[in-house]
C-alpha cells in the first residue's frame, strides 16, 4: 500500500474493505474457548459418567460431585496454554465478551459450591444449573460478536436444561411407583439420561459452533 | 451549484496508507505496528513516517513498550482522530451523492 491519494470512491471502498479484513481477523480464533470448554466438558462428563455406572450404589457422591469442578480447572488450564500469547489488536468487543465470562465463572463459584455442600437431592441440579449459565453466557456473546450460529448453540443448552428439568420430573413420579428394589434402576436410568442429555447440549453450545466458526473464519479466501 | 455544498476532503486522512491505518483503529481498541503492516501491506519505513504524522496531528497515539524481551508499539485512536474520520466520511458522501 502507498501514500497515493485516491478518488472519493476508491477511500469508501478501502475504508470498508479495512474494516472487514479487520473484524474477521478479530474472529479468527474466536472458536478456540469453545472447542476448548466443549470436549473439556465432553471428557470430564463421559469420566463422570464411567464412574457412575461402575461404582457400587451404596458409595458415596461427594467424590463424583466434586470431580465436576475438573471442568474449570482443565478448561482454565487449557485456555491459559492455549491463549494467543502477543495478540496484535484488542477491541472493545473483546473487553466486553470477557467481561460476560468473567462474570459467568464468579456466578457459578458460589452457586455450584452451594449445591455441593447440601449435596444429595441437590447434587441433581448441577447439570442443569451448568447448562443455563453457559447457554445464557454463549447467547449473549454470539448477539455482541453478530455471530447467529453462536447465539443459536447457546439455545441448544437452554433446551437441554428444559429437558434435563422434565427428565428429573419423570424420575420423581416413576420412583415413587416402583418397588423399592428396583429403584436403583429408575436412579441409574435418570441419571445416565441426565448427563447425555447434558453432553450433547455442550456439543450443540460450544462444539459445533466451534467447529463452524474454525472453518468459516480460516478459508484461505478470507484473508 | 453543487459545488458549493461539496466539502474539503481532510488531506491528512485522503492518504491510502493513513485512512487504512484510522479505518483499521477504528475497528479495534489498539492495534500493534507488526498488524498494522501485515493489515496494509505497507513497508516498516513507510507505515512508521504515517503513523508519525497521525500522532503529531493527534489522530492516534503511540505507545512504545515491551512484551517480554520482544519491543512492540501499540497505536490507538483518539476522539479527535474519531472525529476528524467522521467528518472525513461525511465530506466523502458529498462528493459520491453529488
Amino acid at each position: 500500500m502507498e501514500n497515493r491519494k485516491m478518488t472519493e470512491v476508491e477511500s469508501l471502498e478501502l475504508i470498508t474493505s479495512m474494516i472487514r479484513s479487520a473484524r474477521c481477523k478479530l474472529a479468527r480464533n474466536s472458536y478456540r474457548p469453545f472447542l476448548i470448554w466443549g470436549y473439556t466438558t465432553l471428557a470430564i462428563t463421559f469420566i463422570e459418567l464411567v464412574l457412575h455406572l461402575t461404582a457400587e450404589p451404596s458409595s458415596p457422591t461427594a467424590f463424583r460431585l466434586w470431580l465436576w469442578w475438573a471442568i474449570p480447572l482443565f478448561g482454565g488450564i487449557l485456555s491459559y496454554l492455549f491463549r494467543d500469547r502477543e495478540p496484535q489488536t484488542k477491541s472493545p468487543l473483546d473487553v466486553n465478551i470477557g467481561m460476560v465470562w468473567t462474570i459467568l465463572t464468579f456466578t457459578m463459584v458460589p452457586i455450584l459450591t452451594m449445591i455441593i455442600i447440601i449435596s444429595g437431592s441437590a447434587g441433581y441440579m448441577i447439570l442443569p444449573m451448568i447448562l443455563v449459565l453457559m447457554g445464557s453466557a454463549t447467547i449473549i456473546t454470539g448477539s455482541m460478536a453478530h455471530l447467529k450460529v453462536v447465539s443459536r448453540g447457546g439455545f441448544a443448552s437452554i433446551i437441554g436444561a428444559v429437558l434435563i428439568c422434565l427428565l428429573a420430573y419423570w424420575f420423581k413420579q416413576r420412583v415413587g411407583a416402583v418397588p423399592f428394589e428396583e429403584r436403583g434402576i429408575v436412579v441409574e436410568r435418570f441419571i445416565t439420561g441426565q448427563m447425555t442429555i447434558f453432553a450433547l447440549s455442550f456439543v450443540g453450545t460450544m462444539i459445533l459452533p466451534g467447529h463452524y466458526m474454525k472453518r468459516m473464519f480460516n478459508r484461505p479466501d478470507e484473508q | 451549484m453543487n459545488n458549493k455544498m461539496l466539502r474539503p476532503l481532510n488531506p491528512l486522512l485522503h492518504s491510502e496508507l493513513r485512512l487504512a491505518v484510522i479505518s483499521i483503529l477504528l475497528s479495534v481498541e489498539q492495534a500493534d505496528f507488526v498488524y498494522l503492516k501485515q493489515q496494509t501491506g505497507a513497508t516498516a519505513g513507510n507505515l512508521s513516517v504515517q503513523l508519525d504524522k497521525l500522532q503529531q496531528a493527534g489522530y492516534i497515539t503511540i505507545e512504545k513498550g515491551f512484551n517480554g524481551k520482544k519491543p512492540r508499539t501499540l497505536c490507538r485512536i483518539t476522539d479527535k482522530g474519531l472525529l476528524a474520520f467522521e467528518e472525513y466520511v461525511e465530506a466523502l458522501k458529498s462528493y459520491i451523492l453529488k
